[in-house]
């Protein structure tokens, strides 16, 4: 690593680092009806997105990418169940 | 992003700011020895010795200062036992008021001598360490937003899972003290439309019960969807090919931990 931010344990462990080595937390998102259907990742090119589900919604989504190599999350409604309401993501990268 | 840091890295620029936090490590969590539940999910599985269950819960919480927490699981060696592992709440929300758990399937219905250890990761602002060195950042509001002293997320990989019948291919080569966070995931499948076993001319319905699991297997580490249960239903309540979690049932991430960075 040549350039960024780092961050040490007391014992000199790297903890944060600029290369983000085996993926980073992003965000928890919650998708709800009122939010836009695409969500976009600026600042994260070169990354693929990793999506831990906390709770399933009427919502799936699916990763991909804008026209700037964004990464991004689609979502569309999907009605499976009675469980219903909100979806809520941990997103992570790598 | 409006407070914040903003740098550069080899891949592209990263921000820590009020959106993109760093989740804190707040500390690590045991499980209550004694079941609360035992030997559950012994019956219906037909032709397939059944796996009976241990459900644990968690001794007690860290303070999180009102904030979510994710917990990774550390696992114990199996020693090659068919052994899965089913965390409940592996993320837990403020004022939620469930104690997060841990169910445990095995063939054998004693407890384990070796339970799982939770490593607790507290989501949002942060909570200023003692340091008196370092870097913070606050945002507009003058909160805190990251703490270099606090001991941060840190992802060594990622495990994935899908739902279905089939246990996953993926199947990793365990890093030293791995710990892995895990979806509380279900699935309920129509197996078949018929009488149940023992109660001739019901007309009942078989489900079989599926939940998203790891497996620790001496060395490695596997996901997918262990078949813990069969219920019998009056009529055709689920479709045949629905399933009872909506969301995805594909490209589900799990990231994965050194624990000892924590220890």
């Amino acid at each position: 690593m040549s350039i960024g931010i780092t961050t040490y344990k007391a014992n000199g462990t790297p903890m944060i680092t600029p290369d983000g080595a085996g993926g980073i937390y992003v965000e928890t998102w919650r998708q709800g009806p009122e939010q836009p259907a695409v969500r976009v990742y600026s600042g994260l090119r070169g990354m693929s997105l990793r999506v831990f589900q906390v709770m399933g919604g009427v919502f799936a989504w699916v990763v991909g990418q804008d026209g700037h190599g964004n990464p991004t999350i689609t979502f569309s409604f999907e009605y499976k169940d009675a469980y219903g309401g909100d979806l809520i993501l941990l997103v992570f990268a790598s | 992003m409006t407070n914040g840091i903003l740098f550069n890295t080899e891949k592209g620029s990263r921000v820590i700011d009020e959106e993109f936090m760093v989740p804190e490590f707040i500390g690590k969590v045991a499980l209550n020895p004694a079941p609360h539940i035992s030997g559950l999910f012994t019956s219906g599985n037909v032709g397939a010795k059944p796996y009976y269950t241990n459900s644990h819960q968690v001794i007690s919480m860290p303070d999180s200062g009102g904030r979510a927490v994710m917990t990774f699981w550390r696992y114990p060696d199996a020693n090659g036992e068919d052994l899965w592992f089913y965390p409940t709440l592996s993320v837990d929300t403020p004022g939620n008021g469930s104690m997060p758990g841990m169910n445990i399937y095995r063939r054998s219905a004693s407890v384990l001598p070796t339970l799982p250890i939770g490593y607790c990761f507290a989501i949002g602002r942060a909570i200023a360490s003692p340091n008196t060195f370092g870097m913070r950042s606050w945002d507009a509001a003058g909160k805190l937003i990251f703490d270099s002293g606090n001991l941060s997320l840190k992802i060594e990989s990622f495990l994935s899972i899908s739902f279905g019948y089939q246990v996953s291919d993926y199947v990793i080569p365990a890093v030293s003290n791995a710990a892995i966070l895990l979806p509380d995931t279900y699935q309920l499948s129509d197996v078949s439309v018929g009488d149940a076993p023992g109660y001739p001319g019901s007309g009942n319905s078989q489900f079989y019960e599926n939940r998203g699991g790891v497996r620790r297997n001496g060395a490695t580490f596997s996901t997918g969807m262990v078949n813990v249960a069969a219920y019998y239903f009056k009529g055709a309540e689920y479709d045949r090919d629905s399933s009872s979690h909506s969301g995805n049932a594909s490209d589900l991430s799990m990231p994965i931990i050194n624990a000892s960075l924590y220890d």
